[in-house]
Protein backbone atom coordinates (compact mmCIF):
# COMPACT_ATOMS: atom_id res chain seq x y z
CA UNK A 1 0.00 0.00 0.00
CA UNK A 2 1.68 3.12 -1.04
CA UNK A 3 2.17 5.95 1.69
CA UNK A 4 -0.65 8.55 0.32
CA UNK A 5 -3.08 6.12 0.34
CA UNK A 6 -2.34 5.01 3.53
CA UNK A 7 -3.17 8.45 4.66
CA UNK A 8 -6.32 8.52 2.66
CA UNK A 9 -7.30 5.63 4.45
CA UNK A 10 -6.26 6.72 8.18
CA UNK A 11 -8.14 10.59 7.36
CA UNK A 12 -11.34 8.30 6.81
CA UNK A 13 -10.98 6.45 10.39
CA UNK A 14 -10.59 9.55 12.30
CA UNK A 15 -13.84 9.73 13.93
CA UNK A 16 -13.18 5.88 15.06
CA UNK A 17 -10.05 6.08 17.45
CA UNK A 18 -9.30 2.81 18.28
CA UNK A 19 -7.47 4.00 22.02
CA UNK A 20 -9.72 5.74 24.58
CA UNK A 21 -9.13 9.52 25.25
CA UNK A 22 -7.48 9.42 29.26
CA UNK A 23 -5.95 12.31 30.63
CA UNK A 24 -2.68 11.96 32.78
CA UNK A 25 -4.00 12.98 35.60
CA UNK A 26 -7.25 11.21 35.62
CA UNK A 27 -5.36 8.12 35.09
CA UNK A 28 -3.00 8.67 37.99
CA UNK A 29 -6.28 9.42 40.24
CA UNK A 30 -7.29 6.05 39.19
CA UNK A 31 -4.06 4.35 40.45
CA UNK A 32 -3.59 5.55 43.49
CA UNK A 33 -7.50 5.21 44.34
CA UNK A 34 -7.31 1.88 43.16
CA UNK A 35 -3.96 1.63 44.65
CA UNK A 36 -5.03 2.57 48.13
CA UNK A 37 -8.18 0.90 48.05
CA UNK A 38 -6.17 -2.54 47.23
CA UNK A 39 -3.00 -1.87 49.75
CA UNK A 40 -5.62 -1.01 52.86
CA UNK A 41 -7.50 -4.26 51.98
CA UNK A 42 -4.50 -6.12 51.68
CA UNK A 43 -3.23 -5.42 54.86
CA UNK A 44 -6.23 -5.56 56.81
CA UNK A 45 -5.95 -9.43 55.22
CA UNK A 46 -2.29 -9.75 56.30
CA UNK A 47 -2.96 -7.50 59.96
CA UNK A 48 -2.11 -4.98 61.14
CA UNK A 49 0.93 -4.70 63.35
CA UNK A 50 -0.35 -4.14 67.00
CA UNK A 51 1.33 -1.33 68.08
CA UNK A 52 0.47 1.22 65.37
CA UNK A 53 -1.04 3.93 66.94
CA UNK A 54 2.49 3.86 68.90
CA UNK A 55 4.92 3.99 66.23
CA UNK A 56 2.64 6.52 63.91
CA UNK A 57 3.71 9.04 67.43
CA UNK A 58 7.26 7.95 66.11
CA UNK A 59 9.44 10.13 64.25
CA UNK A 60 11.52 7.59 62.67
CA UNK A 61 8.76 5.39 61.63
CA UNK A 62 6.79 8.19 60.02
CA UNK A 63 9.97 9.31 58.11
CA UNK A 64 10.15 6.15 56.57
CA UNK A 65 6.26 5.92 55.92
CA UNK A 66 6.47 9.20 54.22
CA UNK A 67 9.74 8.07 51.97
CA UNK A 68 8.06 4.94 50.91
CA UNK A 69 5.29 6.68 50.20
CA UNK A 70 7.09 8.88 48.28
CA UNK A 71 9.00 6.04 46.07
CA UNK A 72 5.59 4.85 45.16
CA UNK A 73 3.76 7.76 44.18
CA UNK A 74 6.44 9.63 42.13
CA UNK A 75 7.16 6.29 40.53
CA UNK A 76 3.30 6.24 39.43
CA UNK A 77 3.05 9.46 38.46
CA UNK A 78 6.68 8.89 36.16
CA UNK A 79 4.60 5.37 34.80
CA UNK A 80 1.76 6.95 33.97
CA UNK A 81 3.59 10.25 32.33
CA UNK A 82 5.86 7.93 31.01
CA UNK A 83 2.86 6.56 28.60
CA UNK A 84 2.03 9.37 26.95
CA UNK A 85 4.13 10.57 24.12
CA UNK A 86 6.73 13.92 24.44
CA UNK A 87 5.00 14.33 28.04
CA UNK A 88 8.43 13.64 30.39
CA UNK A 89 11.40 13.20 29.34
CA UNK A 90 13.27 9.81 29.76
CA UNK A 91 16.65 11.36 31.12
CA UNK A 92 14.19 12.81 34.09
CA UNK A 93 12.41 9.77 34.30
CA UNK A 94 15.54 7.64 35.14
CA UNK A 95 16.77 10.68 37.47
CA UNK A 96 13.12 10.81 39.51
CA UNK A 97 13.25 7.20 40.00
CA UNK A 98 17.15 7.05 41.20
CA UNK A 99 16.39 9.52 43.37
CA UNK A 100 13.32 8.53 45.22
CA UNK A 101 15.16 5.03 45.52
CA UNK A 102 18.08 6.71 47.03
CA UNK A 103 16.33 8.58 49.32
CA UNK A 104 14.87 5.91 51.05
CA UNK A 105 17.39 3.36 50.95
CA UNK A 106 19.95 5.71 51.95
CA UNK A 107 18.07 6.92 54.92
CA UNK A 108 17.77 3.37 55.45
CA UNK A 109 21.70 2.89 55.67
CA UNK A 110 21.58 6.24 57.95
CA UNK A 111 19.17 4.74 59.87
CA UNK A 112 21.86 1.59 60.21
CA UNK A 113 24.76 3.95 61.31
CA UNK A 114 22.65 5.62 63.71
CA UNK A 115 22.06 2.25 65.74
CA UNK A 116 25.64 1.44 65.31
CA UNK A 117 26.47 4.70 66.92
CA UNK A 118 23.48 4.07 69.85
CA UNK A 119 25.18 0.89 70.53
CA UNK A 120 21.66 -0.86 69.51
CA UNK A 121 23.08 -2.24 66.22
CA UNK A 122 20.51 -4.49 64.37
CA UNK A 123 21.58 -7.60 62.16
CA UNK A 124 19.86 -8.64 59.23
CA UNK A 125 17.27 -10.48 60.03
CA UNK A 126 15.62 -13.11 57.90
CA UNK A 127 12.78 -12.01 56.23
CA UNK A 128 11.93 -13.47 53.05
CA UNK A 129 8.36 -13.55 53.81
CA UNK A 130 8.07 -10.13 54.23
CA UNK A 131 9.53 -9.73 50.11
CA UNK A 132 6.51 -12.53 49.45
CA UNK A 133 4.03 -10.30 51.41
CA UNK A 134 5.52 -7.09 49.47
CA UNK A 135 4.95 -9.35 46.24
CA UNK A 136 1.39 -10.30 46.89
CA UNK A 137 0.57 -6.75 47.78
CA UNK A 138 2.02 -4.91 44.39
CA UNK A 139 -0.09 -7.41 42.45
CA UNK A 140 -3.22 -5.37 41.97
CA UNK A 141 -1.46 -1.86 42.25
CA UNK A 142 0.64 -3.34 38.89
CA UNK A 143 -2.57 -5.14 37.03
CA UNK A 144 -4.21 -1.17 37.75
CA UNK A 145 -1.06 0.42 36.12
CA UNK A 146 -0.35 -2.08 33.15
CA UNK A 147 -3.61 -1.51 32.11
CA UNK A 148 -3.61 2.62 32.47
CA UNK A 149 -0.26 2.59 30.92
CA UNK A 150 -1.20 -0.19 27.78
CA UNK A 151 -4.32 1.90 27.51
CA UNK A 152 -2.42 4.97 26.31
CA UNK A 153 0.77 5.16 23.90
CA UNK A 154 4.13 4.11 25.63
CA UNK A 155 7.02 4.76 23.72
CA UNK A 156 9.95 4.11 26.57
CA UNK A 157 8.54 0.28 27.18
CA UNK A 158 11.42 -0.86 29.32
CA UNK A 159 11.94 2.67 31.46
CA UNK A 160 7.89 2.37 32.02
CA UNK A 161 7.56 -1.45 33.10
CA UNK A 162 10.96 -0.65 35.42
CA UNK A 163 8.44 2.62 36.80
CA UNK A 164 5.74 0.14 36.72
CA UNK A 165 7.24 -1.97 38.90
CA UNK A 166 9.15 0.45 41.63
CA UNK A 167 5.21 1.66 41.64
CA UNK A 168 3.56 -1.43 42.32
CA UNK A 169 6.20 -3.02 44.85
CA UNK A 170 6.71 0.71 46.46
CA UNK A 171 2.76 0.05 47.39
CA UNK A 172 3.16 -3.11 48.97
CA UNK A 173 6.36 -2.45 50.77
CA UNK A 174 3.80 0.64 52.39
CA UNK A 175 1.29 -2.22 53.27
CA UNK A 176 4.08 -4.01 55.10
CA UNK A 177 5.38 -0.96 56.38
CA UNK A 178 1.97 -1.23 58.38
CA UNK A 179 2.40 -5.29 59.15
CA UNK A 180 5.70 -5.86 59.58
CA UNK A 181 7.14 -5.83 63.49
CA UNK A 182 10.84 -5.86 62.66
CA UNK A 183 12.16 -2.63 62.81
CA UNK A 184 16.13 -2.50 62.33
CA UNK A 185 16.92 -0.68 59.33
CA UNK A 186 18.78 -3.40 58.35
CA UNK A 187 16.22 -5.67 58.21
CA UNK A 188 13.97 -2.82 56.36
CA UNK A 189 17.03 -2.70 53.47
CA UNK A 190 17.96 -5.99 52.74
CA UNK A 191 14.05 -7.29 52.99
CA UNK A 192 11.56 -4.18 52.19
CA UNK A 193 13.87 -1.99 50.10
CA UNK A 194 16.35 -3.79 47.67
CA UNK A 195 13.75 -6.06 46.66
CA UNK A 196 11.96 -3.51 45.19
CA UNK A 197 14.90 -2.72 43.23
CA UNK A 198 15.65 -5.84 42.06
CA UNK A 199 12.42 -7.57 41.34
CA UNK A 200 11.72 -4.17 39.50
CA UNK A 201 14.68 -4.68 37.48
CA UNK A 202 14.07 -8.74 36.60
CA UNK A 203 10.22 -7.44 36.17
CA UNK A 204 11.28 -4.67 33.64
CA UNK A 205 13.43 -7.07 31.61
CA UNK A 206 10.63 -9.32 30.26
CA UNK A 207 7.49 -7.34 31.01
CA UNK A 208 8.30 -4.70 28.48
CA UNK A 209 6.61 -6.69 25.87
CA UNK A 210 3.40 -6.34 27.67
CA UNK A 211 3.41 -2.72 26.94
CA UNK A 212 4.02 -3.09 23.49
CA UNK A 213 1.65 -1.38 20.79
CA UNK B 1 4.67 24.98 11.54
CA UNK B 2 4.77 23.53 15.04
CA UNK B 3 1.56 25.48 15.98
CA UNK B 4 -0.29 24.52 12.93
CA UNK B 5 0.79 20.99 13.61
CA UNK B 6 -0.98 21.18 17.00
CA UNK B 7 -4.10 23.28 15.70
CA UNK B 8 -4.99 20.63 12.91
CA UNK B 9 -4.30 17.69 15.28
CA UNK B 10 -6.81 19.07 17.85
CA UNK B 11 -9.44 19.22 15.22
CA UNK B 12 -8.27 15.56 14.19
CA UNK B 13 -9.09 14.78 17.26
CA UNK B 14 -12.51 16.29 16.67
CA UNK B 15 -13.34 14.23 14.15
CA UNK B 16 -12.74 16.70 11.06
CA UNK B 17 -11.51 14.13 8.36
CA UNK B 18 -9.71 16.89 6.01
CA UNK B 19 -7.63 18.57 9.19
CA UNK B 20 -6.19 15.33 9.19
CA UNK B 21 -5.16 14.52 6.07
CA UNK B 22 -3.77 17.65 5.95
CA UNK B 23 -1.85 17.15 9.24
CA UNK B 24 -0.81 13.56 7.81
CA UNK B 25 0.32 14.81 4.76
CA UNK B 26 2.06 17.96 6.34
CA UNK B 27 4.36 15.41 8.65
CA UNK B 28 5.12 13.35 6.08
CA UNK B 29 8.09 15.42 5.08
CA UNK B 30 9.67 15.68 8.18
CA UNK B 31 9.18 11.80 9.07
CA UNK B 32 10.39 10.92 5.90
CA UNK B 33 13.74 13.14 6.77
CA UNK B 34 14.11 11.40 10.71
CA UNK B 35 13.79 8.34 9.56
CA UNK B 36 16.26 8.05 6.47
CA UNK B 37 18.36 9.61 9.17
CA UNK B 38 18.63 7.05 11.44
CA UNK B 39 17.36 3.83 9.43
CA UNK B 40 19.96 2.50 6.54
CA UNK B 41 18.22 0.16 4.67
CA UNK B 42 16.93 2.36 1.80
CA UNK B 43 14.33 -0.64 0.58
CA UNK B 44 12.59 -0.57 4.68
CA UNK B 45 12.57 3.18 5.53
CA UNK B 46 9.17 3.66 3.90
CA UNK B 47 7.46 1.01 5.86
CA UNK B 48 8.85 2.26 8.94
CA UNK B 49 7.46 5.63 7.79
CA UNK B 50 4.00 3.86 7.39
CA UNK B 51 4.34 2.38 11.02
CA UNK B 52 4.89 5.47 12.53
CA UNK B 53 1.74 7.49 10.85
CA UNK B 54 -0.12 3.89 12.16
CA UNK B 55 0.82 4.14 15.38
CA UNK B 56 0.28 8.27 15.46
CA UNK B 57 -3.11 7.77 13.79
CA UNK B 58 -3.98 5.38 17.28
CA UNK B 59 -1.78 7.41 19.71
CA UNK B 60 -3.67 10.01 18.77
CA UNK B 61 -6.37 10.16 21.59
CA UNK B 62 -3.08 10.67 23.65
CA UNK B 63 -2.08 14.06 22.11
CA UNK B 64 -3.66 17.16 24.57
CA UNK B 65 -4.86 19.87 22.22
CA UNK B 66 -2.14 23.20 22.38
CA UNK B 67 0.77 21.34 23.51
CA UNK B 68 3.22 21.25 20.79
CA UNK B 69 2.93 18.71 18.22
CA UNK B 70 5.98 17.99 17.47
CA UNK B 71 7.71 16.52 20.55
CA UNK B 72 4.77 14.49 20.84
CA UNK B 73 5.61 13.11 17.15
CA UNK B 74 9.14 12.75 17.50
CA UNK B 75 8.18 10.20 20.50
CA UNK B 76 6.14 8.36 18.46
CA UNK B 77 8.30 7.98 15.78
CA UNK B 78 11.29 7.53 17.77
CA UNK B 79 9.67 4.21 19.39
CA UNK B 80 8.37 3.46 16.10
CA UNK B 81 12.11 3.24 14.97
CA UNK B 82 13.83 1.49 17.52
CA UNK B 83 10.76 -1.35 17.29
CA UNK B 84 11.80 -1.66 13.85
CA UNK B 85 15.37 -2.21 15.16
CA UNK B 86 14.18 -4.61 17.78
CA UNK B 87 12.24 -6.62 15.18
CA UNK B 88 15.06 -6.88 12.11
CA UNK B 89 17.30 -7.87 15.19
CA UNK B 90 14.80 -10.58 16.23
CA UNK B 91 14.39 -11.63 12.48
CA UNK B 92 17.94 -12.14 11.58
CA UNK B 93 18.56 -14.08 15.07
CA UNK B 94 15.63 -16.11 13.78
CA UNK B 95 17.19 -16.94 10.61
CA UNK B 96 20.92 -17.18 12.16
CA UNK B 97 18.89 -19.95 14.04
CA UNK B 98 17.59 -21.63 11.40
CA UNK B 99 20.70 -21.66 9.51
CA UNK B 100 21.64 -23.46 12.68
CA UNK B 101 18.86 -25.84 12.12
CA UNK B 102 19.44 -26.70 8.61
CA UNK B 103 22.03 -29.26 7.37
CA UNK B 104 25.23 -27.38 7.62
CA UNK B 105 23.23 -24.42 5.32
CA UNK B 106 25.54 -21.14 6.06
CA UNK B 107 23.21 -17.80 6.16
CA UNK B 108 25.08 -14.37 5.79
CA UNK B 109 22.77 -11.15 6.90
CA UNK B 110 23.64 -8.73 4.14
CA UNK B 111 24.02 -5.05 3.84
CA UNK B 112 20.22 -4.44 3.30
CA UNK B 113 19.12 -6.49 6.16
CA UNK B 114 17.73 -9.39 3.59
CA UNK B 115 18.99 -13.04 4.49
CA UNK B 116 21.21 -14.27 1.76
CA UNK B 117 21.89 -18.26 1.52
CA UNK B 118 24.40 -20.67 0.23
CA UNK B 119 22.76 -23.39 0.12
CA UNK B 120 19.23 -23.49 1.85
CA UNK B 121 16.83 -25.91 0.63
CA UNK B 122 14.29 -24.50 3.09
CA UNK B 123 14.41 -21.43 2.33
CA UNK B 124 13.92 -21.78 -1.71
CA UNK B 125 11.14 -24.07 -1.15
CA UNK B 126 9.62 -21.42 0.82
CA UNK B 127 10.25 -19.07 -1.32
CA UNK B 128 8.64 -21.08 -4.20
CA UNK B 129 5.70 -21.69 -2.29
CA UNK B 130 5.07 -18.28 -1.14
CA UNK B 131 5.44 -17.06 -5.40
CA UNK B 132 3.16 -19.92 -6.01
CA UNK B 133 -0.17 -18.60 -3.81
CA UNK B 134 -2.25 -15.09 -4.35
CA UNK B 135 -0.99 -12.07 -3.79
CA UNK B 136 -3.16 -11.06 -1.29
CA UNK B 137 -2.56 -14.53 0.58
CA UNK B 138 0.97 -14.28 0.32
CA UNK B 139 0.78 -10.39 1.28
CA UNK B 140 -1.01 -11.00 4.29
CA UNK B 141 1.68 -13.94 5.55
CA UNK B 142 4.41 -11.91 4.90
CA UNK B 143 3.01 -8.87 7.37
CA UNK B 144 2.06 -10.99 10.37
CA UNK B 145 4.93 -13.70 9.98
CA UNK B 146 8.07 -11.55 8.59
CA UNK B 147 7.07 -8.02 9.36
CA UNK B 148 5.75 -9.39 12.70
CA UNK B 149 3.16 -6.75 12.45
CA UNK B 150 -0.35 -6.84 14.43
CA UNK B 151 -3.86 -7.95 12.57
CA UNK B 152 -4.61 -4.37 13.06
CA UNK B 153 -1.27 -2.89 11.41
CA UNK B 154 -1.65 -5.73 8.88
CA UNK B 155 -5.64 -5.17 8.05
CA UNK B 156 -5.07 -0.91 7.96
CA UNK B 157 -2.08 -1.74 5.32
CA UNK B 158 -3.67 -3.85 2.73
CA UNK B 159 -6.82 -1.77 3.49
CA UNK B 160 -9.11 -4.51 4.17
CA UNK B 161 -11.14 -5.83 8.06
CA UNK B 162 -9.25 -7.60 10.67
CA UNK B 163 -11.56 -11.02 10.17
CA UNK B 164 -10.60 -10.52 6.08
CA UNK B 165 -6.87 -10.15 6.71
CA UNK B 166 -7.12 -13.57 9.06
CA UNK B 167 -9.16 -15.19 6.20
CA UNK B 168 -6.67 -14.39 3.71
CA UNK B 169 -3.78 -15.21 5.96
CA UNK B 170 -5.75 -18.49 7.17
CA UNK B 171 -5.83 -19.69 3.40
CA UNK B 172 -2.34 -18.89 3.09
CA UNK B 173 -0.86 -20.73 5.45
CA UNK B 174 -2.98 -24.02 4.33
CA UNK B 175 -1.84 -23.16 0.70
CA UNK B 176 1.77 -22.72 1.58
CA UNK B 177 1.53 -26.32 3.78
CA UNK B 178 0.04 -27.91 0.52
CA UNK B 179 2.69 -26.66 -1.61
CA UNK B 180 5.13 -27.63 1.26
CA UNK B 181 3.71 -31.14 1.98
CA UNK B 182 3.63 -31.82 -1.95
CA UNK B 183 6.93 -29.97 -2.44
CA UNK B 184 8.70 -33.04 0.21
CA UNK B 185 7.10 -35.82 -0.64
CA UNK B 186 8.05 -35.16 -4.34
CA UNK B 187 11.39 -34.70 -3.56
CA UNK B 188 11.11 -37.87 -1.62
CA UNK B 189 10.31 -40.17 -4.18
CA UNK B 190 13.01 -38.63 -6.94
CA UNK B 191 15.49 -39.55 -3.80
CA UNK B 192 13.97 -42.57 -3.68
CA UNK B 193 13.81 -42.83 -7.61
CA UNK B 194 17.34 -42.50 -7.41
CA UNK B 195 18.32 -45.18 -5.38
CA UNK B 196 16.63 -47.38 -6.94
CA UNK B 197 18.22 -46.82 -10.04
CA UNK B 198 21.72 -46.51 -8.52
CA UNK B 199 20.64 -49.93 -7.21
CA UNK B 200 19.49 -51.52 -10.55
Amino acid sequence: MKTEALIAELARNVETPSRPARTHSRALVVWLSGTAVSIAIGTWILGVRADIMLMLATPRYVLEMVLILAVAASSGAVAVLLAYPGRFRARLAVFALATVMSAWLGALVCLAFLDLKRGSFSTVEWGYSCTLFALALAVVPAAILVTLVRGAAPTRPTLNALAIGIAALGAGALGLHVHCTTDGALHQFAWHGVPVVVLSALGASTGWRLLRW
Amino acid sequence: MNHEWATLAGKAQAGDRAAYGVLLTGILVPLRSYVARRVRQSDSREDVVQEILISIHKALPTYRPGEPFEPWMYSVARYRVVDHFRRRGRALQREDLRGDLSTGAEFTATETGTVASEDVPLGEDISAALGAIPERQRQAVLYLKRDDLSVRDAATRMGVSESSLKVLAHRGYKALRTLLTKGSSLSEDRSAHRRTRTER
